[in-house]
Formats: structure tokens, sequence, C-alpha cells
């Protein structure tokens, strides 16, 4: 296993690698840069805007700017934003948690959700309450995100006065605050998600229950809370992990629109800033910072496969 | 399956948690419906409390030579913890004028280059690192001047400032000399852009990024990026008595709806500038509310590539002033919030501008007539640059333009660029036509408007045009200045010349909605020349009831 983990991780430096390249290619394909921005003002002499370039680097050759740039990652720094004149490390580290936080609570009420759905589609299969809850899920898998969390915000001033407090605060600062902050914003989250999962989950039961090991279950007389948690659950949950760490991924990536409407300053919102104004080094840094954070992710998804699933062996 | 009963009760038992956390997250129970607000007071202004604003913009940077002018979301900041020579006063920003502020009085020379600035005494920074609290001289504002005309400023400040020079006279007084008469000079010293970092504040470690020094009646006292800035009373501001107000606390908030919703819950007090659409939301579903239109400064004109056929051509210009419908594209663009606009705005009448009334009218036949003398009888292909970055203002203008220019036989193709694409774009001359800012309804001088947008080195220049005889009319309304009746002949022929010759399809101007809940008091909307309503009343601004 310890041999498996240490070659997952020297793989990661071609990743990371290819990565840098794809990205730092990418953002400079794309029209415009943050120099005409800056001096986008047509009160703004035009060639003020080559200084600025200058002053950027963007007018070295593009390998010198990218070794420059990697060589400092190498280093350490993440460079300094050029929109704002910010440390990098400093604002993915203060945008980071908080969509840590939200897609943490999330993955947890869309895991529950599943669970509780997905079991109880297995076990009464072809029911009314089967057809009940895979109609919900459809529904719920359907709507655009942006959809519920508008309805959330907007009916909950109109019918209840209610809004998210203004201003996040961190839970170090007050987590009765932040609760109320970031849970609706899971919960919307939450209930996107679960419907993946609940289907797959749904399926494996599906499949584990007509298994001759939980015939014999049934045979020795055990109760269905032994039969169906202890036994078809244990085995059905392991190609949800993979699902949920996918979720996980897609999550972290940052889900702008959800953060932008319950206000919540998250990774999502930065990136979309950055790409809004051609900040090249936020920007690379926030996508490499992400690449290290799913390739860690994806293997720890297979450690913990490994960790349900005894068979399961890493050479 | 054993214990049916058993796992009905666990479901029951999880719907039951789940809608407990929905309540916890929903926070206090419902409240009834809303009760009326409370009846307007004639009583004296009340000390205390927090006012909360919440605004669509973020500042990239509080300090002011990053930023640049066009940083709304800076000049709100800026306007509540510092504060500029002049300020805007008038009862509405149609007819605003120029009013005393840190300065006392102005001088303005025979010549009408020279601008001598008279502070009031006693005036004191607020008593944080790294100024300490020491007196504002006028050091502070030849300091700040001298630094934003600074060869190295890449943004517009040192255009438009356009200043030969900045000394101070004594400890209080001190001189602008311009290299050309600007009449609507005093426009730009009422921006936030001219409230004063001093040299300490820019020199210290972070800037004045870091360190927030002003002499506004607000101190600065905690600022989170994308988040809020939170405000507390300037304790030694000069009008005593002021502020009323403890604390002010301003959110970026770049979501309406989460805007509208904070609003209607009763968690933000204004809201300084918004649509018609969430200004009519909010007057539906908030009793009391006070609402305001003011003029935006965004004043959107169909903006053709003078450089590229068949835009070089006057008849076809002359056209598409005929070919829109422009009542239709204000209620479908803008849901309503607008108003007509020709080259000048309409409350410069004294000066020439055409009246609503007065302003071209949609006529297809004419359209034709003028495309067929063109040499395009059956109209032409071309393509409209959509910025997607910008949809509020221009972009949902777009599509009911394209329909209005098939009528007439123009069929345009849209081309969607997000806003660094739009620049990109725009700068290098790759677009047909677009929409975007190429008029300014700019209040207290037309100069401001016709000299920036419409010579040939015009800061504001958007359209490219050039016209020999506009230069000569800008110079010759220049010179002109301060006498007014000197300056309108040149005005009134600019407006003729620009009437004719069509360098851009002025559209519309927003109109912007300043809400403010029934217990606000006091904030009186005179729009500053930013755009951020009312910020530059906060001192005398009170709280009712809450």
């Amino acid at each position: 296993m310890y041999r498996y983990i240490i070659r997952r991780l020297l793989m990661m430096i071609p990743v990371i690698l290819l990565v840098a390249v794809a990205i730092f290619l990418i953002v400079r394909v794309m029209p415009g840069d943050i120099a005409e921005l800056i001096a986008s003002d047509p009160r703004v002499e035009q060639g003020l805007m080559e200084d600025l370039r200058g002053q950027l680097g963007l007018d070295r050759p593009i390998y010198v700017q990218f070794f420059s740039w990697f060589g400092q990652v190498l280093a350490g720094d993440l460079g300094k934003s050029m929109w704002t004149g910010q440390p990098c490390a400093g604002e993915i580290g203060r945008a980071l948690p908080v969509t840590f936080e939200i897609a943490f609570l999330a993955i947890a009420i869309s895991a529950i959700l599943a669970l509780i759905v997905g079991v109880i589609c297995a076990i009464r299969q072809d029911t009314p309450i089967d057809y009940f809850l895979r109609v919900l899920s459809i529904i719920c898998l359907s709507a655009p995100g942006f959809w519920i969390a508008l309805l959330v915000i907007t009916f909950g001033a109109l019918w209840f006065k209610w809004a998210p407090p203004l201003g996040f605060r961190s839970p170090f600062e007050d987590p009765f605050v932040n609760l109320q902050q970031v849970l609706p914003a899971a919960i919307v989250l939450g209930i996107l998600l679960f419907a993946v999962v609940a289907r797959m989950l749904r399926s494996s039961m599906l499949e584990v229950v007509r298994e001759d090991y939980i015939r014999t279950a049934w045979a020795k007389g055990l109760g269905e809370r032994v039969v169906v948690l202890g036994h078809a659950l244990r085995n059905a949950i392991i190609p949800t992990v993979t699902v949920l760490g996918n979720q996980l991924g897609v999550l972290l990536g940052g889900s702008v629109i959800i953060e932008t409407i319950f206000g919540l300053p998250g990774f999502g919102q930065l990136i979309y800033k950055a790409i809004s104004v051609r900040d090249y080094t936020l920007i690379q840094a926030s996508v490499l910072t992400m690449a290290i954070l799913l390739v860690m992710l994806n293997l720890l998804v297979d450690i913990l496969y490994a960790c349900l699933d005894p068979r399961i062996r890493y050479e | 399956m054993r214990n049916k009963a058993h796992f009905s009760k666990v479901s029951a038992f999880a719907a039951c948690l789940m809608i407990s956390a929905l309540v916890l997250a929903s926070g206090p129970t419902p409240a009834p419906a809303a009760t009326p607000a409370p009846a307007p007071s004639a009583a004296e202004p009340k000390p205390g409390g927090t006012l909360r604003i919440g605004i669509r913009t973020t500042p990239p940077s509080l300090d002011t030579f990053v930023a640049g002018l066009t940083a709304t979301a800076t000049y709100a900041v800026l306007k509540t913890f510092n504060q500029t020579l002049v300020r805007w006063d008038g009862k509405n920003d149609r007819e605003a004028v120029a009013a005393p502020l840190a300065a006392k009085f102005w001088e303005v020379s025979p010549d009408g280059l020279t601008y001598i600035f008279h502070l009031r005494p006693g005036i004191k920074w607020q008593n944080a690192a790294p100024v300490m609290g020491r007196e504002l001289t006028a050091d502070d504002f030849v300091y700040h001047f001298n630094r934003l005309s600074d060869q190295n400023n890449k943004h517009a400040a040192r255009t438009t400032l356009d200043m030969k020079s900045c000394e101070a006279v004594d400890k209080y007084t001190f001189k602008v000399t311009t290299n050309q008469k600007a009449p609507g000079f005093l426009a730009y010293v009422a921006g936030s852009t001219l409230a004063p970092a001093p040299k300490e504040t820019i020199e210290a470690a972070g800037g004045a990024e870091k360190n927030w020094s002003g002499t506004g009646a607000f101190i600065l006292v905690e600022y989170v990026r994308d988040v809020k800035a939170v405000f507390k009373k300037h304790p030694d501001y000069w009008d005593k008595g002021k502020p009323y107000l403890d604390a002010v606390e301003i959110y970026f908030m770049p979501d309406p709806a989460a805007r509208l919703a904070a609003f209607r819950a009763g968690t933000l007090d204004v809201l300084p500038s918004e649509s018609k659409t969430n200004r009519d939301a909010i007057e539906k579903s908030v009793p009391g509310v006070q609402i305001q239109d003011g003029v935006s400064m965004l004043e959107a004109g169909l903006l053709l590539n003078l450089k590229k056929s068949p835009f070089d051509n006057k008849k076809v210009r002359q056209a598409l002033l005929y070919a829109i419908d422009y009542d239709g594209l204000i209620q479908s663009a803008l849901d309503g919030g607008g108003m007509r606009t020709g080259y000048l705005a309409p409350w410069f009448a004294e000066w020439g501008a055409k009246q609503v009334a007065d302003l071209p009218k949609r006529d297809v036949a004419k359209a034709k007539t003028l495309l067929a003398e063109a040499g395009f009888p059956g109209g032409f292909k071309t393509t409209i640059m959509q910025n997607t970055g910008n949809m509020e203002f221009a972009g949902n203008a777009i599509e009911p333009v394209v329909a209005m220019l098939k009528d007439v036989g123009i069929d345009a193709t849209i081309v969607q660029a997000d806003n660094p694409s739009f620049i990109s774009k725009w700068r290098t001359g790759n677009y047909d036509m677009t929409i975007w800012t190429c008029f300014t309804g700019r209040p207290y001088d037309p100069d401001n408007s016709l000299r920036q947008q419409w010579s040939t080195k015009g800061a504001g220049n958007v359209a490219g045009y050039s016209n020999a005889r506009i230069d000569e009319l800008v110079k010759a309304q220049q010179d002109a200045f301060p006498d007014k009746e000197k300056r309108k002949p040149f005005i009134k022929e600019m407006l003729t010349i620009l009437e004719d010759e069509v360098p851009a399809v002025p559209l519309y101007i927003m109109t912007n909605y300043y809400i403010k809940q029934p217990w606000v008091r006091g904030m009186e909307g005179i729009a500053d020349p930013q755009g951020a309503f009312g910020l530059q009343a906060l001192p005398y601004t009170w709280i009712e009831k809450k």
C-alpha cells in the first residue's frame, strides 16, 4: 500500500507539469489581457498600455514568462495577483476554506439524503414510495442549481423576511452566523447532488440484495437492520464512494453562481473574477492548486476504497 | 420484509431531521406580513445606529492610483471615509452645482486656467497611523494632485485632470493650473479620485491599500475584500455634531437577488443604485420604501466602426438613426428605466441640447431611403458585438436592436465577447457595431461630455471620431470660458454637426434607482459624479426607527 501511495504521488509530478503548461497557454490564447483591461478606459493614453505590459512582464517571450513563473512556483511562491497586487497564496488561502466548508457540508447532506433515498428505493423496489422518490430524484437532478438558489433566497425574504446574514464570517469568528450563511448554499448543492448518488446506491443495493450471502443472512434469521445496513449497504456503498469523491472534486472547483447568490467569497468566485480580468497569475495559481487538490482527493478515495473493501489490495 | 413499521419510523425521523435542519438554517420563525412603515418624521435627527448599504461591485483597490477612474465601488468606499474639495449640491442630480466641502471657497482666474482653493482650517485626518490625527493642509492636496498627474500614472485621472502644475500658496491654500481651460473642472474635483491620500499613507508599508487615511465623517476600520467595508464615526469630524450615525457598513453584493433579499429582510438599509426591474420588485414587497430615481452616468450609444465600410458612409449612419425604436428599446432592454438623449443630455437645453420630443423617431421608410442613397438598397450584413460582462447596461439592448435593424434590411449577427475580449476587439478595431458608453450626461457643464467624447484627442472618444471643425469649436468654447453666452453658439454648432454626421447613435441614459428603507432619513440622493447615489450625504443621515 505504501509503495502504491508513493507511486501515485510521483505520478502527480507529470500531471502538475502538464496542467501548468496547459493553463499557462490557455489563458494567453484568450483574447484581451489585463493591461488592456486596466487601460480600457479610453481616457488612458494608448502608449501607457505598453508600459503597463512591461511592468507586468507580459512583453517578454512566452517561454521566458513560463519558466519565470514556474520557477517561482517550484520555489513555493505562487506569485502576486496582477489585478490587486496581493499574493495569490493569500487570495487562495482566503477563498479555499469557504469552498471546502460548503463542499463538505453539501457532500454530507447529499450522502445522508442519498443513503436514505437509495436504501428505501432498493428495499421497497417497485412500490409507490420507490416511484415517488425516483421522480423526486429526477426533479432534483434536472433543476438548475441557480434557480433553486434564487427561489430559496427570494422566497426566504418574501415569506419569512429572512436573508443570510451579511458579511461572511468564518466558523472560528462566529460559528452560528457562519452556519446560517453556509448551510443554505450547502443544502441547495446537496439537494442537487444527492440524486446521482441515490440512483447509484439504489442500483448497487438491488444487485447486492440478490447475492447469495444476503439470502444466507436472511436464512440465518438476522434482523432487517443487520441484513440491510450491516451486510448489503456495506458492499453496495463502495461504488458510491467514487461518485461522492467526484462530486467533491466538482464542488471544490467552485460553485460560482451559488457562491455569488449567497454572498460567499469562495474559490469559484475567485477564479471567475480572475478570468474576468485576465489575471494570469491568479488563474494559473488557482488552477494549479485545484489540480493538486484533485489528485490528492483521488488518491484518498482510492485509499478509502481499500479500507472499505479488504479484498482490494494495491501493489 | 420484517419490521416495515420500523423503517417507516426511521424514514419519518430522517425527514424530520432534514426539516429541522432547514428550519435551523432559516433562522427566525416566519414573520407576519409586512407592517406599515413608520410615518415620516419632521423630528430632529437622532444620533446613533448603523446604516447598511449594499452595492453591486467590489473595489479592485482602495488606491485610486491603481483603481483608476472606473471603479464605482472604490468611489463608494472612498467617499465614505474621505472627502473632496467640493461636493455636488442641488435639488436633483440634473441641476447639481459644486458646493464647498473641504474647500471653504475657491477662485478661478480670469483666464480660466488657474483655480485657487482655500481649505477650511481645522479639518483633521482620522486619528490612526500613519497620519495620527494631524491637520489637513494644502500640502496634502498638492502631493495627491501631483501624484495623480505623474507621468507613470497609467490611469485616466492623469489625462482627465490635465494639470500643468499644483503648488501650495500657504498652509491652507493651494493653486492648480491646468494645461487648457476646463469648464467642467470642478466636476472632476468633486470626484472621489481627488480625495487626497497623504504622503505618509502612500509611503507606509502597504500604501493606500492597507492604510486608510481620510478626513471624512467616517473612519474605515475594517475592509474585507469582496465582502464588506466597515466604518465608524469620526469623532473629530470638522462639521460639529455630525455624523449622526455611529457606523456605516458597505456590503459588496454582485448578485441582485441577494441584494433584494437582504433589503426585503431588513438587513440592508440602502441600495444606492438599482435597475428598474429591481426597483419595481421592491416597491411591491416593502411597504413605505423610499425610492428616488436618478440619472446614472451610463449613457449608451450604438457605436460604429467609423474606419470600416459601410459605417464610414454618413448616409448609412443617418439611416441607423431612424432604424431604432428608442422607446421600445428602453422598455425591452431596461424595463422602462431609462430616458432618451441626444448628443447632449436634455437638461442642457440652454446649450442647445435637443429635448426628447424633438429627437429623431423611428422611420423605417426614411431609413431604407437613406440606405438606398448610400448604395445599399437591399440593406447589408454586418455583426454587432455583445459584451456579456455588461448585460444590464448594454448587453440586453443588443437583441432588440438587431430585430429593429432587420426591419430596415440590416442583418446583424451577434458576436458575444466577455469584457476583456470586448475591450481587446474594440481597441484593435476588430468589430463592426456594438453598444457601449459613448456619451456622458454628466451634469455641471457640457464641456465634460462634448470635448471628451467628440474632439479628436478627447479622452472619452471611444468612437475614434475626428472632425477638424469640431476640434476648432471645442477649442473656441473652451477659450470663451467662463463667458457662457459666448460659448453657447460654439456648442450649438457642434451639436448641429454631430446630429448631421452621426458618429454614433445615442440610445438612452439608464435611470438608476436609489432605494432606502422607510426608517432612513436625511440621505437625499444627489448624484455623485461617479453615480454612487447619496453617499456624500452620509454625514447628514440618520435612522428614524428600526
